[in-house]
């Protein structure tokens, strides 16, 4: 009985520990995986069906290992390691393109495409050109990726 | 009452301020021009009481690797760790973070800042040139400037559209030189670029892209007003 009561007060502490930290603690860890609202910046693979249906051109800002193993068919491969180099491979296609541009890398947290993003639209005046949101991640089990459209 | 007394003493004890204490923060990495790849090693000590292991290693960018010496590091212990920078062709200041993933409650995700500095051997002033619709297509410059330790000659520019021209006068020979692109109509939106070639013996430094815009007047002032806030 004593023991039972003992637990209980611990089980109580712990609570109380457990709820403080994830009111009042600056870096209290998420209850589950997810990177937040939409931003302004990003759209979701319901939206480019619903919006576009699908019709955009893909950007893939992973590494080209990643890229190699598995992308959209026909995404541009533009990384932020190689650049400048991809560019010059794909200038061509950019300048001519009329579709919306989506950009993805892995996840919710990479910041690649949105660096991606910014470049373009900095250089290119490109007005239509969004980041995935939660990226890869939303992309790998959609139709895009699955049936190859 | 003795299972309380233990229980309360473990808590207290793991509430105990572990540290992951870094040498260098941010890290400097300052790499040569024709460096691919650059590895250095940074310091930290485990500042808390209890031994701390590391639990993994991330970064914001795949163009960065880390490692450390060992996964556990006793109180007061010292360690080290290696990062390696894939520059490829990154040029300019770049920053990145590195996460150390530890089993410290108080602090669970260490970031170490790495700045690397690839040096800018070769500037492009404006990065775009731009002419709103309906402007006169009167030719504008770019101004290229050969800023490494060795002169570096401009040999070929070429245009990415038939309707724009493109030409470069030297102005001082392998420092300075006028990149000039004139279109030929700016009735219609238009995206292009001026690929700039180099004797330049490092692969990075031997093609360099400028872009060139005809856009829409609400889209040049659009742009105008974010380059302003960015500004602020």
């Amino acid at each position: 009985m004593k023991a039972a009561r003992e637990i209980f007060i611990l089980l109580a502490l712990s609570t109380v520990a457990a709820v403080g930290t994830h009111f009042f603690h600056p870096r209290a860890p998420a209850w589950y995986l997810d990177s937040g609202p939409v931003a302004e910046d990003e759209v979701t693979v319901a939206q480019i069906e619903t919006k576009w249906k699908g019709d955009v051109l893909w950007i893939d800002a992973r590494t080209r290992a990643q890229f190699q193993k598995q992308h959209v068919p026909g995404a541009l491969l533009i990384n932020e390691q190689e650049r400048d180099q991809l560019l010059f491979e794909n200038i061509v296609l950019l300048q001519d393109n009329k579709k919306p541009i989506v950009v993805y890398c892995d996840s919710g947290s990479c910041q690649a495409s949105r660096k991606i993003r910014e470049h373009l639209k900095l250089n290119m005046s490109i007005d239509e050109i969004y980041v995935l949101h939660n990226g890869w991640e939303s992309l790998s089990k959609s139709r895009f990726v699955l049936s190859g459209k | 009452m003795r299972l309380f007394f233990i229980a309360t003493i473990f808590c207290l004890t793991h509430a105990l301020d572990a540290e992951l204490a870094l040498d260098q923060n941010p890290l400097v990495i300052n790499p040569k021009p024709e460096d691919e790849i650059v590895e250095t090693t940074f310091t930290f000590t485990n500042k808390s009481e209890k031994p701390l292991r590391i639990t993994g290693l991330d970064s914001s960018c795949s163009c960065l690797e880390a490692s450390m010496d060992k996964a556990i590091y006793q109180p007061g212990e010292k360690g080290t760790g290696r990062a390696k920078f894939k520059i490829s062709t990154f040029t300019g200041k770049q920053e990145k973070a590195l996460h150390i993933y530890t089993d410290d409650p108080a602090e669970p995700d260490k970031v170490l800042m790495t700045i690397i500095d690839v040096p800018v051997l070769v500037t492009v002033e404006p990065k775009l040139l731009e002419w709103v619709i309906g402007e006169k297509p009167e030719a504008k410059d770019f101004i290229i400037k050969m800023i490494a330790k060795e002169p570096m000659k401009i040999t070929e520019v070429k245009s990415t559209r038939e309707s724009v021209a493109v030409s470069f006068t030297e102005i001082t020979p392998g420092r300075e030189y006028h990149v000039t692109v004139k279109p030929t109509s700016t009735a219609d939106v238009l995206i292009g670029a001026v690929t700039i070639m180099t004797d330049s013996k490092i692969p990075k430094y031997q093609r360099q892209l400028a872009f060139f815009n005809v856009v829409r007047a609400e889209q040049a002032e659009r742009k105008k007003k974010a380059e302003e806030e960015a500004s602020k």
